[in-house]
């Protein structure tokens, strides 16, 4: 108990979290869908925050050329499926989170059955299949999520379904949109490390804002930045 | 009328008041794979047609991305 209140001082002295924020996140339960360059610094800032129970999944194994930005993982861990290998990282991180692995990651067969075992899901996937896939199932579940995209200098993040607020219907809406969409293959394109390293960073603050009963700032709202300008621009949906 | 177009002022519409679909018609966006803002409010599709832009308003192109 101690050890824990040390832990977790440089967050609950911070007059919004406290050690009720700190008890609350304690007792809270989120779903990480993929453990790329999103996931490794969702994953990695919510274990340190002290999350009760943290569920990772994902299908892939860890590949050379993931190691640029995929921050958990090193080169002894090529080959190795990717929730084995960020398993191993944030469990030696911390022992006051428990860890669930979905090795198959998320797909039609699974979804309702394990999305509806978490408060909140964390949307780190390559693709709209899976992307759309977690929408319709929150919105059926009634679950928030955040998702996070980035592709070559550029990041988007939202906070989705919040009290039933706007989802990805409402930024891409209109016949064929979802279908076209849908039907692209996962991400392969280029992407600097430091994209992911920031919208991966601000999708855990707005879980951390969530979770301890703060308001998140991207309630229905789009955030997207571009990091050779710098701009960032913020869009109600 | 002059308005903003991703962050750059552009000349834009013979008419008074034009829409947004026709401003997405005359600078040739994709069908599909964007979402459009007006002054910082994502705009619905089945809504372009009847959106009326005014001077200075802003528009910006939003592209879906997908990386993770």
């Amino acid at each position: 108990m101690e050890n824990s209140f040390r832990r977790y001082a440089r967050q609950t002295m911070l007059p919004d979290v406290g050690i009720r924020g700190q008890r609350r996140l304690q007792e809270s339960s989120v779903l990480i869908i993929g453990l790329g360059g999103l996931g490794c610094p969702v994953s990695t800032y919510l274990t340190g925050a002290g999350i009760g129970c943290i569920g990772l999944a994902d299908p892939d194994h860890v590949n050379l050329h993931n190691l640029h930005r995929q921050t958990l993982y090193g080169e002894a861990d090529i080959g190795k499926p990717k929730v084995q290998a960020a398993l191993s990282r944030l469990s030696a991180l911390s022992s006051e989170t428990s860890f669930i692995i979905y090795p198959d990651g998320i797909t039609s067969d699974n979804a309702v059955e394990i999305i509806g075992l978490y408060d909140l899901i964390i949307d780190c996937t390559d693709n709209f299949a899976t992307r759309f896939l977690i929408n319709d199932t929150c919105a059926i579940l009634r679950r928030p999520w955040i998702m996070g995209a980035i592709s070559e200098f550029n990041g988007q993040v939202a906070v989705m379904n919040y009290n039933d607020g706007p989802d990805l219907s409402s930024l891409y809406d209109g016949t064929g949109q979802r279908a076209s969409l849908t039907s692209q293959p996962a991400a392969t394109g280029g992407v600097i490390g430091p994209a992911p390293g920031i919208i991966g960073s601000i999708q855990a603050a707005e879980a951390f804002k969530i979770l301890t009963g703060m308001e998140p700032a991207l309630a229905g709202r789009l955030l997207t930045i571009n990091l050779l300008t710098m701009q960032t621009q913020i869009f109600r949906l | 009328m002059k308005i903003t177009l991703n962050s750059k002022t552009v000349e834009f519409g013979n008419s008074t008041q034009p829409t947004l679909h026709e401003l997405m018609a005359s600078v040739g966006v994709p069908q599909t794979g964007i979402a459009i803002a007006l002054n910082n409010r994502v705009i619905r599709r089945d809504d372009w047609a009847s959106t009326r832009l005014a001077e200075g308003d802003s528009v910006t192109v939003i592209s879906a991305i997908c990386g993770g």
